[in-house]
């Protein structure tokens, strides 16, 4: 069969299509998936503060295969970067060095891998000029890795105490709350009283 | 001979004399430390309505004791003016903390030859930015990157050239590499000199030992470069072939196809790893400066 101008338009507005749909997944699917792994995310979120507390870090799937980790490694004077490929063992001498607890880390890094989840760290914002923190976790499930779409992430972010919502589920500053907080410069939804989530073309 | 003897003797204690009054003369970080404490309370700036003086001199006091700590905040276009200020500051503290308190109390100062006086849009939103981590509490950074990006303009800013809020993020406060260069010679008295340009990288054959070479003749060291693979923020295969981000080279080594960067960003040093080939695609300006021995 010969392929002519209108197979060619078809295709196109099929990828139009595609891309389209791949670019505004609905609202309700975060949610869908925090609901199913929430055990897993929380179960990361929880080790990462156990790990963090003790010293900071954080950690990065760098490729699309998550086959390699990028470690920050912050000490009081400087933050080391480095990457790895999982199967290397200078990954746990290395932590092992810089005094991390190398299971623990290990550990954190196979869930990560398990559930997609791409970066995770911890940020520091400003609450009438006082300094907090939250955790940060970029998500890249299957579902957001579709054909002729940019990657796109789902961000979760984990507070310490309940956080203020509009009445559409939209995160507000506390300091003034008809004020939408922004994290990144995006604006965040409501999961649940401390968890919030966005859809992100960048992960961190 | 004994004539010769005494001559020696007092020749050496001139000498010994001179050094210690050197020795005790302060240094400019102390100087600035003892304006900033003569100083004493300042009261709210007319000029800055949401400058706190308090966050403001609490911020001028950790930028003179610990230039390293300057933030341009998260996801802002202040990166260019910090690196030149984490320069300027650490050099000429007492120049820095007398400007800033004429800006702060006047609304209008000069920086060696510069004459700063920002527009009223930027006088507003000094000590409102939020959400930009540190920075929100930084007052006097505020006031300081928002009056740079006010002054300073580049064929980048032509289409934006009046601040309105939210500008810190857009092109208002970009800085494309001749516009850094110009920057770093008005502010800072250097003697300034650069490779690479905003879109084609410099041809350098051996890069690591280049900025090697600058490092040990103790240049300062500003580099360039597209930050969109040093701080991955995405995995899609096409990125930008554009520099996007300045830093200060602090340390370079190579060994094995791996450069060892140590670079100072965001607020902190950084020590990290890349392949060589990585590097040379990021690279896209690199500038170096010394002091000029005259004041």
């Amino acid at each position: 069969m010969k392929i002519g101008t209108y197979h060619i338009i078809m295709a196109l507005m099929l990828a139009v299509l595609f891309a389209s749909c791949a670019t505004s997944p609905p609202r309700q699917f975060p949610i869908k998936y925090y609901k199913e792994n929430e055990a897993t995310i929380l179960q990361i979120e929880k080790q990462y503060n156990k790990l963090f507390r003790n010293k900071p870090i954080a950690a990065e799937f760098s490729d699309n295969d998550f086959k390699y980790i990028t470690i920050e490694m912050k000490t009081d004077s400087l933050r080391y970067i480095y990457e790895f490929n999982l199967t290397e063992k200078r990954l746990g001498d290395t932590l092992h060095k810089y005094g991390y607890d190398t299971m623990a880390v290990l550990k954190l890094i196979k869930d990560m891998q398990a559930i997609k989840c791409t970066w995770i760290n911890s940020m520091d914002y400003y609450l009438d000029d006082g300094k907090q923190s939250l955790t940060f976790m970029s998500i890249r499930p299957k579902q957001l890795d579709l054909p002729f779409a940019e990657k796109r992430y789902y961000i979760l972010t984990f507070y310490k105490q309940p956080q203020y919502y509009d009445t559409e589920g939209r995160l507000l500053d506390k300091r003034n709350r008809r004020r939408l907080r922004k994290v990144n410069n995006e604006v965040f939804w409501r999961i649940n009283d401390r968890v919030c989530y966005t859809l992100s073309d960048k992960f961190r | 001979m004994r004539f010769l003897l005494r001559q020696i003797l007092f020749v050496g204690l001139l000498v010994l004399t001179v050094s210690l009054l050197a020795a005790q003369q302060p240094t400019q970080k102390q100087l600035a430390i003892q304006y900033l404490d003569s100083v004493g309370e300042v009261n709210q700036s007319t000029y800055w309505p949401r400058v706190k003086p308090n966050l403001f001199i609490q911020n001028l006091r950790r930028n003179i004791t610990h230039p390293l700590f300057v933030y341009a905040g998260s996801n802002t276009n202040f990166c260019g003016y910090a690196a030149m200020s984490y320069s300027c500051i650490s050099n000429y503290p007492l120049r820095y903390v007398r400007f800033m308190m004429d800006m702060y109390t006047k609304g209008e100062a000069d920086f060696r030859d510069v004459h700063f006086n920002p527009s009223l849009n930027v006088k507003k939103a000094a000590g409102q930015l939020r959400f930009k981590g540190e920075l929100d509490i930084n007052h006097a950074d505020q006031l300081w990157f928002l009056s740079l990006a006010d002054h300073f303009k580049g064929y980048l800013n032509w289409i934006n050239l009046s601040y309105d809020p939210g500008d810190e993020d857009r092109f208002w406060a970009a800085t494309n590499f001749a516009k850094f260069n110009r920057m770093v010679r008005k502010m800072c008295n250097y003697e300034v000199k650069s490779i690479g340009s905003d879109l084609i990288r410099p041809t350098i054959g051996n890069l690591p030992g280049f900025l090697e070479e600058k490092l040990a003749e103790n240049h300062q060291v500003f580099v360039y470069l597209n930050n969109t693979i040093l701080h991955k923020k995405d995995h899609n295969k096409v990125k930008k072939r554009i520099p996007t981000h300045y830093v200060v080279l602090l340390n370079v080594s190579e060994s094995n196809g791996m450069v060892t960067l140590t670079y100072w960003d965001y607020g902190f040093k950084t020590l990290q790893q890349l392949p060589i080939k990585v590097v040379k695609r990021i690279i896209f300006g690199i500038t170096w400066c010394k002091k000029k021995s005259a004041e």
